[in-house]
Order: C-alpha cells, then structure tokens, then sequence
C-alpha cells in the first residue's frame, strides 16, 4: 500500500521520501529548507524532532520558503493527503510557501478516497468549523495552451515524507 | 448565429489547433483517469444523486441552509441574479472593501458579477489563472473548464505586459510565474473572498471546491471574509454524494483522477465570516419542469464540449452563450433566455457524443431537439412538413419533379456541383448525387411482379428504406434487398411508407413527427413480418426509440409501436444473424470502416457491420482513427451550416486517407453522400460504398 501511495503520489509530481525515525524526517527537512520555517498543527513527536527550528509567525508564512505539516491521511489510489486545517492561519502556513512538506504515518494510509468518507464526515462535523484540504501533488495549471506547468499559486513542491516503522 | 463569425472561428488558426490538439489528447487521458473505475455505473450513481436531489430541492435548499447556519455561516437565499448581486455588494459595502480576489466561479459568471461590481466601484480580481487572462482581454470563458483555451501564449504575453508594465516574453513557465508574483498581493490585502462551490451538502451545510492552482485555498483562507456564490441545483443530501461527485468530476473533465486540492469547509474560521449566496435563476421552476429538469444534473465538467465535433471547429464563443458546450446550448435558455438561445440550438449536428461522456448521464442531444420544437420554429417550415411530409404522393411527387428540376446542375458524370444560392452558396467544394431517375419503390413494384416475397418457410422481412435511400440511392436499397435474400430472407417493401419523421423532430415539427409515426407504425403492422430492416440509422433509431416516445399519449398505438420497435434493426445486424463465424479474419482487398453517429451511438450497433465487412463481404478491415466521429452530415445541417460541416468532413477524409484503404463503408446513406461528395471535390478515388453493397457483390 505505501508503495502503491508512493508511486501515484510521485506520478502527480510529488516528492516522496520514507523514513524509519523521525529525526531522521526531520534531518532531510533540515537539508531543503534551512532552519526557518511555516508550520501548521504538528504531533508532539514531530514538533520536539524539529525543536532545532524557528516558527514563522503568521505574518511571516508569506516569506517563509518552506511550510511543515502534518498528513491525518494518505490515499493510496490517488497519492492524496488529507490535511485537517480548520485554523486560516495553519492554512495560510501550507498555502503561501513555495515549498510544502507533509509528514504522513504508514499507517494512516488508505486504499481510496471512499475509505476516508468516515473519517472526512467526523472531522467535518465534529468541531465548531472546519477545513480539510485534500492535496495530491503541487499546484498546478494548464491554462495557457494546454500545458502542464507546475506551481501557480500554490506551493511548487510537495514533498511527502512518509514515517514508517512505529 | 452568424455567418462572419463562424467562418472567422474557422479562420484561426490558434483555436482551431488548440481545440484539435485537446480533442485528440482528451480521449486517451480520460480513459487513463477512469482506469480501474466502471464509469458506466459511476455515472449511474451521479445520475441517481441529481435525479433524487432535484425531487427534493426545495426540502434540500431548506436543509442546506438550516445546517450552514448552524455552522456559523450567514446563508442568502437568492431568486434571481439582481438579488444575488446586490447582496454580495451589501457583503462587501458592509466590509468597506474596495478590492475582492475571485476563484474561478460559472455561477459568477451566469449573474454577469464582474462588470456589476466594476459599475459599484469595487474591483474585482480574478485569480485563476485561466480567468485572469480572459479577464483582462475583456472576453468571457470559452470552456467552463478552461475558459482561456483560445488564447495562445503571444498574446497572453501582451496582455500580462500591458497588465504589469513588464516586458513579458512568451514563454509559458515565465507568465505563470508572473501570474503568481502578480496576483499575490490581491490574496494579501483583499478584505473579501469570492468563490464558487462544486458541492453543497445538506445536512452539514458543508461546501466543496475542486481546483488545480491553489488559489481557491488562498481565496476562502487569507480574506476575512469569505462570499461562496452557489446554484442551488448543487446541494446533494451528504457527504458520501459529493464524493461520487468529486471523483467524476476532474476525471471527465480534464482526466485528471483527482485535482491537486479538493477543499471542504463547514462554517467560517476562527476569527473570519463565511456568506453563502444560493442562487434559484429558474432552477427550482426547472427542476419542476418533467422534461427539462434532467439539465440541472449536469456538474460542469465540460466533457460535452471537450467531444463535440463542432466545438472543435468553432470554439466556446460561438458554441455557448454564458455555459458553452453541449449542456450550454440547453442551459441557456433557462438562465439567458430564449432570444440568446434561437441562433446556437441549430449548431449541434445531433451526433449524441456529448451523451456518451455526459457524467450525469444527461439526453443533452434530445433535451436540444426538445428545446428546439418549444422554441425556434423557422416561419414557413410548417408548410414544407406540415402539408408536404404527410401526404405521401405529394411529397414523393415533389420528389419526381425534382428530378428534372435538377437537370440543369448536373455534370457530365450526373453529379451536382452547383445548387442553386437558395440552397447552398457554401456548399461548392462537395458535390450532390442526383435524384434517381426512377426511385426504388419503383424498381421494387417491377421486381415484386416478377418475384413474389413470400417464399414459404423463410423468414420474413419488411424493408424500410428511408427517402434519401429510396431517392437518391435506389441501388444500395437494391443491395440490402439482394444480399438478405442471398443470406436466406424474404424481403417485402411496403410501398405506402413513408418519411421516418425525422427531419421534421429535428426542425423542432414534433406534431408532424407524431402523424408520422402514428401512419407508419400502421403500415408497417399490417403486414405479417418477423423483422423490419433499415439502412438509415437515423430512421432506426426514429422507429426504435422515437415512434413509442411520440405516441406515448395514445396507448392503442403506443403498444403497437413498442411492438414494431422489437422488430425493427439495421441491414448489419440481420445480416450478422446468418453469419457462421470462420474465426479467420477476411483476406479480401482492405477497406475501413465509418461507424454513423445514430448507429454506433444511437442504437449501439458497431461490431455487426465489422462482421459482415469481413465474414460476408470477405474484406479486411482496416480501422481508421476515430472511426466514430461525426462525419460532417447531420441532415440538413450540411445545407445550414456548410462550413462547419466541411471542416468536420476533412478531418474524416484525412483520417479514410491514411488507412490507404480504396473504399470505406457506412451504414448510412447520409454519411455515404457526404462523404463520398467531400472525397469527390478532391479527386479522391476510394469508394464510399454501403456495407450492403459491399455484401451484394460478394454474394451475388
């Protein structure tokens, strides 16, 4: 199934990495990004691994070259990630950088898009508000003449780093 | 529609490559995104969805409100577009905004919002990119997925320049960029956000945006205020609709399996105000509507366009009003009226591919012919089809006299390359066949004499030839007769038949089609016969599907109709039957083969004429691209919009010619006199013969 993820993922232009550590996820975020970056809602575990890093206030994510984020799931049909960003400023944080980076657990990816209709229903009902963001691979467009061009307004990479062996 | 801007679409020479280039590409990429998915039963599911949600609608709309509002969002239920206008500029007075950043919304552009809000003095900013192009050039979409597929990329360049006072070269990665650096300030100061939605559920208040750039995220996120403008023929009861929804959607229209983001929001965020403007425009008195409410399941895909032979020739521009494509031409009425609807529900030369992709399993084809008899009858064509078609020996006998009357257009070889202007002035790079001297009803009264049809123990067939067939090609009619014989039928031909109503339905004289149908249903039962055959599939589809439609109202005829219809199939299919397969392919000299739009997708007949071609004709077949595309005929619409017609022909001759086959056949007479009148103005010298033709001469 991670393979099957990897390579639907990969063939929409994602990058996809997988990691056995966290740290070591968070060393190869290191090595893209520099010490400064955006970040929306992460896991304790995956905040403490980028201890080492400077959070952009919000007013900053629009500077920021690189934004962290955490995956509630994988799709392997589709290499989709399903990000719960009910909070603007979290959203802002993924939408403005030029580079998105997303932790996804193994284990939370699914074969298809049906398969998360109960996880989307719960998480759309079971707050006040809410946001999710279904994201397969970078921004794109193909508005003029019909070709394919990566990165418009959304980030231009998307890089999936994906933690196995929990 | 008229004739100067036709023949400029047909003149540029960016368009017309664009739209060539999408067609070609779009088949294949469309079927890589439905791969492992049964699209016939996904549609099904999307069709059901709509069908129950607009049943509903108005219970929905109260739904949908109640639950968006208990999620915080202020909802606007909105009769029409002034409502909707002057409530989305309350929302923004009300903010003191000047500048509002738009995603791409149709419903946006259905109310005309733009040029109201820029007469209110507020700008607005459109921001996919696709609409910012077009918004600039001061045009509207002319596809509802890509509404810039006209422009190229030079002329892109000098709007982006003129725009940003930078010297933009015309280099696609580059003006992208430009866009994003461009457009980016918009997203940062905009009080206001403006999008559209492509599903509302109800018992969630919960919307969904299915987009490719980004931008709506930055829309409906970085705004405080956000203004969601939504038909209401969106709303579906729940999450597991939109869904099936959102999985259809981006693989129909751009074959894409999902598009980079899909966003779901329930309720305003933390700090900001979320607006929901439903708009009615007519959609629940259309929903009402038993006919037509099947247009309101459409999902905006623009499959119906991204198929549609004459799209491809034209363009959205003029192939649409506000909603372009196939759905476009039904749509518009309903929402810009019928004064904007008369000129484009003539464009569609009826060849149903939109309905074969349609995600929603729309009759688009029908509801078009449905829409033209409520509509747009052209004054003085009740003479021609009212008096003239249902009385048989005045039709046929205008038919005789025209046989002398076309003397003087004939050429040496009997063919006619000039018509009279009255007829076609466009029309002069085809040729005509001519009016058969003596038609086949008279040949079969003289053969009948000879040879009686009721040769004990065989199976009995009556033959419905169509007019064209029986007029202007009495030996194809001669073929079928002999070649079902030499296959072990006996054939009859009722000579009181009369024209399949057709082309009456079609010039929107559905009254006359009705008559029609009641005479022949009459004629044809009479006689005792175990089938009916035709060689017009137009004509097979009319006695399949549109005899009992027509006479749905008059049950005593409706049940014999329905029993005429289980009889009646195409010369392929009954020759097929006699066929004991060899299992070894034809050897025999190649021909290819032109699927006829109301065979293949009218009546789903597509191997049977492969068969015969190689089993009885003993021919190798040699498959051409896109062997079911339209071939340019479309009845009169070869006399109405010549033009159009003949670009969709050289596509057709273009593709008979690389296969090098010497003789294509068809299963019908109109595609036979189209196209062999394209191949003739070229010089060509394939064959275009009908597969009962190609059959007689092997079993005779």
């Amino acid at each position: 199934m991670i393979a099957r993820f990897q390579a639907a993922a990969e063939a929409v232009g994602a990058v996809v990495r997988r990691f056995s550590s966290v740290a070591d996820a968070a060393a190869y975020v290191l090595q893209i990004s520099g010490p400064a970056i955006a970040a929306s809602h992460l896991p304790d575990d995956i905040r403490r691994a980028l201890s080492g890093f400077t959070f952009a206030p919000p007013e900053e994510h629009r500077n920021a070259p690189v934004c962290v984020s955490f995956a509630t799931a994988g799709v392997a049909a589709t290499g989709s990630l399903l990000l719960e960003l009910s909070d603007a400023v979290e959203r802002s944080a993924t939408a403005l950088p030029p580079i998105h980076m997303a932790f996804l657990r193994a284990s939370a990816i699914v074969p298809d898009l049906p398969s998360l209709t109960g996880a989307i229903d719960s998480l759309l009902s079971s707050r006040p508000h809410a946001y999710l963001s279904l994201t397969t691979g970078p921004s794109r467009t193909a508005d003029i003449e019909r070709v394919l061009t990566i990165g418009v307004h959304g980030p231009k990479e998307l890089h999936i780093l994906i933690l196995e062996g929990e | 529609m008229s004739k100067k801007i036709i023949r400029q679409k047909i003149h540029d020479s960016f368009l017309r490559t664009a739209l060539k280039n999408f067609a070609a590409q779009y088949p294949a990429a469309r079927a890589r995104a439905f791969e492992g998915d049964d699209f016939e039963s996904l549609r099904d599911r999307v069709s059901a969805i709509r069908d129950n949600a607009l049943r509903d609608l108005p219970d929905l709309v109260e739904r949908f409100r109640e639950s968006a509002e208990a999620a915080g969002a202020t909802v606007h239920l909105c009769a029409n577009p002034e409502e909707a206008r002057s409530a989305i500029l309350g929302i923004i007075r009300g903010k003191g905004a000047e500048c509002v950043v738009k995603s791409k919304s149709m419903t946006s552009e259905e109310i005309r919002l733009n040029p109201y809000l820029e007469k209110a003095g507020i700008r607005s900013l459109e921001t996919d990119l696709g609409e910012w192009i077009i918004q600039l050039a001061g045009e509207r979409p002319s596809h509802m997925v890509m509404p810039a597929i006209h422009k190229n990329r030079q002329e892109v360049a000098t709007l982006f320049s003129r725009e940003t006072g930078r010297d933009c070269p015309p280099d696609i990665p580059f003006l992208v960029e430009t866009a994003r650096e461009a457009l980016r300030d918009g997203f940062l100061t905009a009080r206001v956000g403006i999008s559209g939605a492509n599903v509302a559920m109800a018992d969630s208040g919960a919307i969904g945006l299915v987009t490719n750039e980004g931008n709506a995220r930055l829309v409906t996120t970085l705004p405080e205020t956000h203004i969601a403008l939504i038909g209401i023929e969106k709303i579906v009861p729940s999450l597991a609709e939109a869904l099936d929804i959102i999985s259809i959607l981006p693989k129909n229209a751009t074959g894409q399996k999902i598009t980079s983001y899909v966003s779901l929001l329930r309720g305003p965020s933390e700090g900001h105000e979320l607006h929901v403007v439903l708009l009615d425009n007519g959609r629940r008195q259309l929903a009402a509507d038993q006919r037509f409410r099947e247009a309101l399941k459409c999902v905006k895909c623009g499959a119906c366009a991204n198929v549609c032979p004459v799209y491809e020739i034209v363009g959205g521009h003029v192939f649409g009003h506000i909603y372009v494509g196939g759905i476009g031409l039904v749509l518009t009425p309903f929402f810009h009226g019928t004064e904007n609807a008369r000129d484009i529900l003539g464009l569609c030369i009826g060849c149903r591919r939109c309905n074969e992709v349609c995600a929603a399993k729309i009759d688009i084809e029908g509801l078009i012919l449905d829409l033209r008899e409520r509509g747009t009858k052209i004054p003085g064509q009740k003479a021609l089809f009212g008096t003239l078609m249902r009385n048989r020996s005045l039709f046929h006998g205008t038919l005789r006299a025209a046989y002398l009357a076309q003397k003087p257009f004939q050429g040496r070889d009997g063919r006619i390359r000039h018509l009279p202007l009255i007829l076609g002035g466009d029309t002069g790079n085809r040729s005509l066949p001519p009016i058969a001297e003596r038609p086949f009803r008279d040949l079969a009264r003289d053969r009948e004499k000879v040879k009686p049809d009721d040769q004990g123990g065989r199976e009995r067939v009556l033959f419905f030839s169509g007019c064209l067939a029986d007029f202007v090609f009495p030996e194809m009619c001669r073929d079928t007769v002999e070649s079902l014989e030499c296959l072990g039928y006996s054939v009859h031909f009722p000579r009181e038949q009369l024209c399949c109503g057709i082309p009456a339905r079609y010039s929107g004289e559905v009254e006359v089609a009705r008559d029609m149908a009641r005479l022949n249903t009459d004629i044809l039962m009479k006689e005792q016969a175990d089938f009916v055959v035709t060689i017009c599939p137009t004509c097979t589809m009319s006695l399949k599907h549109d005899f009992p439609n027509l006479l749905e109202g008059e049950p005593e005829h409706h049940a014999r109709s329905l029993e005429l219809a289980a009889k009646v199939f195409n010369f392929a299919e009954l020759a097929a039957r006699k066929v004991v397969k060899s299992g070894i392919p034809g050897d025999g000299e190649p021909v290819t083969y032109h699927d006829a739009c109301h065979l293949r997708r009218g009546c789903g007949v597509f191997r049977e004429p492969r068969t015969v071609l190689e089993e009885i004709a003993d021919r190798t077949v040699v498959e051409m691209e896109g062997p079911d595309t339209c071939c340019g005929f479309g009845g009169s619409y070869a006399f109405k919009f010549p033009e159009i017609s003949y670009e969709i022909l050289k596509k057709k001759m273009d593709a008979i010619a690389a296969t090098g086959a010497g003789t294509v056949a068809v299963d019908c007479p109109g595609c036979k006199m189209q196209i062999e009148g394209g191949l003739e103005g070229i010089k060509s010298r394939v064959r275009v013969e009908h597969t009962a033709t190609l059959a007689a001469e092997r079993l005779r």
